[in-house]
């Protein structure tokens, strides 16, 4: 309390300063006083309407109720709205949907391949991989894909088909595209499986379920301008930490670099930031990704989020990837501990960095 | 140009509400509740919970601004009004926690800051609030603007942080992030002070 009342000793100018930053208009809201007869007159303050006019009071009952009425048609009709999202987008339209997008921010010169031989060599642990960027970007569709073509200027349309949910088909398929791919083809969208989106759903700060599934688009980016453009970008923020690798495989990566991009979108769309715990690839051939989200709590609007993560490696060094698993830890914010877990999380994340970062955040919106 | 407009605008009319004060003039309470009641007593209602008792503190802070004015004549009223507000108002929520009644943002504030002094078990670190809030005072000049501005919104003007994020159109989590970086380096300065 003390430090509380020595804080009215701060300059006067500045917390004029502050104040008019802030607007200037600091005020108590208004309350409309209805009179007897019916008009209304708005003043200020707390001057409430007599409790003994018995015309004010049935007005104010049925506003009430009327206002309870208009509370519950608004939380059915967002909860068909959401129920009708919650597996977007996962069908086979959509997901070609997603997959045109995504190739619409793959940009040439940039190619993207999934080496042929590399599904079939045996597959390696993790250690190729040496860094996390991830980002969280809220994005309204249709707007996406402006976003990205920031980073990536050029566009370039790629006819890909959707990303069946059967990994093996999907082994088969990606290994075909592969295979047909040519080095002189600028773009080459990969086939993707989907992601699965898990959560061990404990944790004292978890409320909710993560939504059951989205949709991975990965792609392999060689083109160093791309690269850079995607580590440079800082609006959505970029993370990245080094992975624990040496100097010397860190400057072997940084002379050939290779990233593998991935980007989702998800219908819960409340998460304000995020940054990678874990990346490897395990001897099944399957990219996992320990990822920790962080929520304001509420829904920001309907628009759905879109979060990308680069790994960083050595050009041709990824072991065969025939799946990706995504395990998302779910910050909800407190006043208490949300906060000071994502603060240690994220500057934890940071000592590792990074001759890259450029900073971390969240989207300004 | 325009905000300097707005400025000496603002300036100009504190000076004319401060001549009223000067000259004995009861509309000066007239034009003081008129330009000021909305930002004091949203302070105040920060603090205590419910507009009630900020009007209760309005009432006082009026009282006390046309008792002290003059002799003073101070050269930023609105934070002159602010400060004798905050000071009643928590006064007033000492009174009322002891009573086990609480405010809103108060309890909240007094959590995020109660880290932020080195010591506060120590009975000789101890200091004045007037040596305190001398240190904080050149501690806010440290800040970055935006930090500082935020900073004071939120321990001063005792502002949520929901509506800091919406006044800056940013996000929570990074007004959030701001405060605890603030907070840290509050904590770390008032050490550096060997407060």
């Amino acid at each position: 309390m003390d430090l509380l009342r020595a804080m009215s000793r701060i300059d006067p100018c500045d917390i004029e300063a502050a104040y008019r930053a802030a607007g200037g208009d600091m005020a108590v809201p208004h309350i409309r006083l209805y009179r007897t007869d019916g008009a209304a007159e708005s003043i200020s303050g707390t001057q409430l309407p007599p409790l003994s006019d018995p015309a004010a009071g049935r007005r104010y009952a049925v506003g009430g109720w009327a206002a309870v009425a208009a509370c519950i048609v608004l939380i059915l009709a967002a909860g068909i709205f959401f129920r009708s999202r919650a597996d977007f987008p996962v069908t086979p339209s959509d997901a070609g949907t997603v997959t045109q997008n995504a190739a619409l921010t793959t940009a040439s010169p940039v190619q993207t391949q999934m080496p042929a031989g590399s599904m079939t060599e045996p597959v390696q642990g993790g250690d190729d991989l040496i860094t996390g960027g991830f980002t969280a970007a809220e994005t309204a569709p249709g707007v996406q894909t402006s976003t990205a073509a920031e980073t990536l200027p050029e566009e370039t349309g790629t006819d890909t088909t959707t990303a069946p949910e059967d990994t093996d088909a999907v082994s088969e398929v990606t290994t075909a595209a592969a295979e047909s791919a040519s080095p002189s083809e600028s773009v080459q969208q990969p086939e993707v499986p989907a992601l699965a989106a898990t959560s061990d759903g404990s944790g004292s700060l978890f409320s909710e379920q993560i939504p059951a599934a989205a949709q991975a688009v990965p792609v392999v980016i060689t083109d160093q301008a791309g690269i850079r453009a995607f580590l440079n970008r800082t609006e959505p923020p970029v993370i990245l930490g080094t992975g624990h690798k040496s100097e010397a495989v860190r400057d072997a990566i940084l002379a050939d670099p290779e990233m593998l991009l991935i980007r989702w979108m998800m219908p819960d769309h409340r998460f304000s930031a995020a940054g990678i715990q874990r990346a490897e690839v395990t001897a099944d051939g399957v990219l996992h990704i320990a990822a920790a989200m962080y929520a304001d709590g509420d829904p920001a609007d309907d628009a759905p989020y879109v979060f990308e993560i680069g790994l960083l490696y050595q050009a041709g060094a990824l072991p065969a990837v025939r799946k990706t698993e995504l395990k998302l830890e779910y910050f909800i914010e407190t006043e208490e501990t949300g906060l000071l877990r994502y603060s240690e999380f994220t500057e934890s994340l940071a000592e590792d960095v990074c001759i890259y970062a450029t900073g971390f955040g969240e989207k300004d919106n | 140009m325009a905000e300097a407009f707005r400025e000496e605008a603002f300036r100009v009319e504190d000076a004319q509400i401060l001549a009223l004060y000067f000259a004995r003039d009861e509309n000066a309470l007239a034009e003081t509740e008129q330009k000021y009641r909305g930002l004091c007593c949203s302070t105040g209602r920060q603090i205590l919970g419910n507009i009630q008792d900020a009007e209760e503190c309005w009432n006082d802070v009026l009282l006390k601004a046309w008792n002290s004015i003059p002799p003073e004549k101070p050269c930023y009223f609105a934070a002159y009004l602010v400060t004798l507000m905050r000071n009643t108002a928590l006064t007033l929520y000492e009174k009322l926690h002891a009573a086990k009644r609480g405010g809103a943002q108060t309890a909240l504030i007094l959590e995020e800051l109660e880290n932020c002094l080195p010591a506060p078990d120590d009975v000789e670190a101890q200091v004045d609030e007037a040596e305190t809030g001398e240190m904080i005072r050149r501690f806010v000049k440290t800040l970055s603007e935006d930090a500082r501005n935020i900073f004071i919104l939120r321990y001063v003007y005792m502002m949520p942080v929901r509506e800091i994020a919406e006044r800056y159109r940013m996000g929570i989590s990074k007004v959030k992030v701001s405060l605890h970086r603030s907070r840290a380096a509050l904590r770390v300065y008032l050490e550096g002070e060997q407060l």
